[in-house]
């Protein structure tokens, strides 16, 4: 192991971002700034570090890109999570589309056990206008997401396997996004 | 790992030595080294448990016996050396000495003072330790004379 | 109403728990326990703790017998409510007992063994007389023999001996990850791992009567203490950041081998059996009863009858850990009154139904019996 840099400054920071995650995914489609994140490793945002941080310890698994060898080390060592491939891991870090079926998807006993993705991006605010509804939101929310072809069609066909799925948090900054799967994606 | 020390490192070997010293003894014998250098924590000293596991007959397949306090530290110090410390128990003065002296101890030129003043004096000690306990058992073993031995 | 209950209540525990401190302290012209004096002078009591909390920590352990005020089974359950308040950071090495630092280390199926018989400080063969000179604290004891030893000798184990010769089963090697029953519940039937584990934080006297039970016919065949070692064992870890072992330090321990009768069948050759345990501290009985119990629950795996209780492995694991126990058992305490309102309910009416029953039964029969009075009267 060679990088080595500081975690949280303190376990209120951790229960800070605990905290806007928790927002995120009960209000999807609104962003979610942290107040305190965590300084990252790099090649990870600010938002992006905190969010495994925050979630990740030693009984879950985590996959990180080839390359990404501080990141990894900074995690492990914080975190004492195990590295795993993208297809088995609890927790996928992504900078490009990743194809959600490729992901573990749960069971119908442990939907629970379906990966959540972290899709750390160039801009929350990119992309085209998609209308969102289901839970956490009244009647429904409109927003810019800077989603991939084929993310909509694949969130569709996940949506048939329910509860089974994979959730997403989208990350820019110390900004996030959250897209649970219980939520529905129309393209505008 | 008592009787095998050629077959560790000396990081090994410090690091368990280091372990096993109460903080006051540490800070006693950190008297007569040099300072030790100003540091940055990677970690904050934390108290947590490490599961101690057993082998089935002794020798057979793993078992969790139970947990044990340990508290581990991790600091970098103003020459920019990493070092780590990990010990038994529940006290987090102790495991960061033990972390700065780990950090220092790395350099070929300051391992010298620290390697007289803390290591030496802590390997004998515990050395002496040992082979106080192996010395005491030994006083308890059950010497059984043979029917030969009594008759003469 | 329920506002001025809870602040009763409240008052209540508040006046419960100043009267606890005080009988806790005790007489005041007597000193106070200091928790260094429990760690040293009660060790057994400590290793007692750390092994029914299930957590290894010496002065923690002393200062939860201090609060418990001396009740053992609530200082081991103040231990275990403690340690969930840590979080694991990592699993150790497997132990060596093979690389223990001998205080005691004794065999009955062999006199004279490699490294010898070991006595330690024992209590075995002191007379179980009250000795009176404790009376007066601080007498310093004499002083401990010690033999000239130039190096720490090897002590190999007598199971090794008999494995020499293949006269003892051996116990399958590996490196699986050993399943934790504190991170998944128990599900039957249960793998020795997982027995183990539950065994080694099991109420000593329970675990003590269950080894007796085999040993009085119920299950279990003639057992041996092949070997029974005490001493401090180092603990390695390996931390993630560093890729290597290292030593944190030293636990002591206590390890029994239990030897048994010889099984055998079609296919194998007859051979000693084995029971095992390891516990926390110096604690020769809890480790010998465990490996009694440990023999008795594999009854299933060895083709044995499985029908008394110490070879239930869901009886003996469901029952075995003292705070489970007593959480069960005293939370009886705990306010039943509306349960207890519809059983006395139900009870007033039973009893009512069967007055009412009984009245017209006596009706009917007083009818009856006028009936044949008159017809008998009847000319």
């Amino acid at each position: 192991m060679k990088y080595f840099a500081p975690g949280f400054a303190s376990p209120t920071d951790a229960q800070g971002c605990f905290r806007g995650i928790l927002q995120a995914l009960s209000t999807p489609g609104v962003v979610v700034p942290f107040t305190r994140p965590v300084g990252p490793p790099p090649g990870l945002s600010a938002a992006a570090a905190s969010v495994l941080l925050t979630l990740t310890d030693s009984s879950v698994s985590a996959s990180l890109p080839e390359g990404d060898d501080a990141a990894r080390d900074w995690l492990v060592f914080h975190a004492g999570v195990r590295l795993a491939a993208p297809d088995a891991a609890d927790f996928v870090l992504a900078r490009d589309h990743l194809d959600l079926r490729q992901l573990r998807q749960g069971t119908d006993d442990a939907p629970e056990d379906g990966a959540t993705l972290v899709l750390d991006v160039a801009s929350l605010e990119a992309g085209r206008l998609y209308r969102l509804t289901g839970p956490g939101i009244e009647t429904e929310r409109r927003v810019m997401l800077p989603l991939a072809d084929g993310f909509v069609t694949a969130w569709r066909q996940q949506a048939q396997t329910a509860p089974r799925g994979v959730d997403v948090i989208f990350c820019h900054e110390a900004r996030i996004l959250g897209l649970p799967r219980s939520l529905k994606i129309e393209e505008i | 790992m008592f009787d095998a020390p050629s077959s560790l490192s000396p990081r090994q070997i410090w690091l368990g030595l280091l372990a096993r010293a109460s903080r006051e003894r540490l800070m006693q014998l950190l008297d007569s080294a040099p300072p030790l250098p100003g540091f940055e924590r990677l970690r904050e000293p934390e108290c947590g448990m490490a599961m101690i596991r057993g082998r089935m007959g002794g020798n057979g397949a793993p078992f969790n016996l139970g947990e044990m306090t340990i508290t581990r530290c991790s600091i970098r110090d103003e020459a920019g050396r990493v070092g780590h410390g990990y010990a038994a128990g529940h006290d987090l003065e102790q495991v960061e000495l033990v972390a700065r002296l780990d950090a220092v101890l790395q350099d070929e030129v300051l391992f010298g003072a620290y390697d007289q003043a803390v290591l030496q004096p802590l390997a004998q000690a515990q050395a002496a330790r040992r082979l106080e306990t192996e010395a005491r058992a030994k006083a308890t073993e059950v010497k059984f004379f043979t029917l030969a031995t009594m008759r003469s | 109403m329920a506002y001025v209950a809870v602040k009763g209540g409240e008052a209540a525990i508040s006046a419960a728990h100043s009267w606890l401190a005080e009988a806790r302290r005790g007489a005041r012209d007597v000193p106070a326990l200091e928790l260094a004096q429990i760690k040293e002078q009660l060790s057994r009591a400590v290793d007692r703790v750390m092994a029914e909390g299930a957590l290894y920590d010496r002065d923690l352990a002393a200062l939860a017998i201090a609060q418990a005020q001396g009740d053992l089974i609530e200082a081991a359950f103040l231990l275990r409510a403690y340690r969930t308040t840590l979080p694991r950071l990592i699993d150790t090495d497997p132990v060596d007992t093979g690389a223990m630092l001998i205080s005691r280390r004794v065999s009955a199926i062999f006199k004279d063994l490699p490294g010898g018989q070991r006595l330690g400080p024992t209590t075995d063969y002191t007379h179980r007389l009250l000795d009176f000179s404790l009376e007066t604290a601080g007498a310093a004891p004499a002083p401990v023999p010690a033999a000239a030893v130039e190096s720490i000798e090897k002590m190999p184990r007598v199971t090794d001996l008999l494995g020499a010769e293949s006269l003892i089963e051996n116990d399958p090697s590996g490196d699986e990850t050993p399943r934790d029953l504190t991170m998944e519940p128990v599900e039957h039937p249960a793998p020795r791992d997982v027995r183990l584990q539950g065994l080694a934080r099991g109420d000593e006297g329970f675990l003590l009567a269950l080894g007796y039970s085999t040993q009085r016919g119920y299950g279990q065949n003639h057992p041996f203490v092949g070997e029974l070692r005490v001493g401090e064992v180092p603990v390695s870890i390996v931390p993630p950041e560093l890729g290597f072992a290292i030593e944190i330090g030293d636990v002591m321990l206590t390890e029994c081998q239990m030897v048994n009768q010889f099984g055998g069948s079609k296919t194998a050759p007859p051979q000693f059996t084995r029971g095992y345990g390891l516990c926390f501290g110096h604690a020769d009985r809890k480790a010998m009863a465990m490996s009694l119990v440990d023999r008795a629950m594999r009854a299933a795996e060895l083709g044995e009858d499985a029908s008394a209780p110490a070879q239930s492995v869901e009886f003996v694991l469901s029952h075995c850990d003292n705070i489970e126990a007593t959480g069960f058992v005293e939370h009886l305490k705990l306010p039943h009154h509306v349960d207890f309102q519809s059983e006395l309910e139900t009870i007033r009416a039973m009893r009512a139904e069967a007055r009412e029953t009984l009245k017209r039964a006596e009706a009917l029969g007083a009818l009856k019996r006028d009936e044949t009075k008159r017809e008998s009267e009847t000319p």
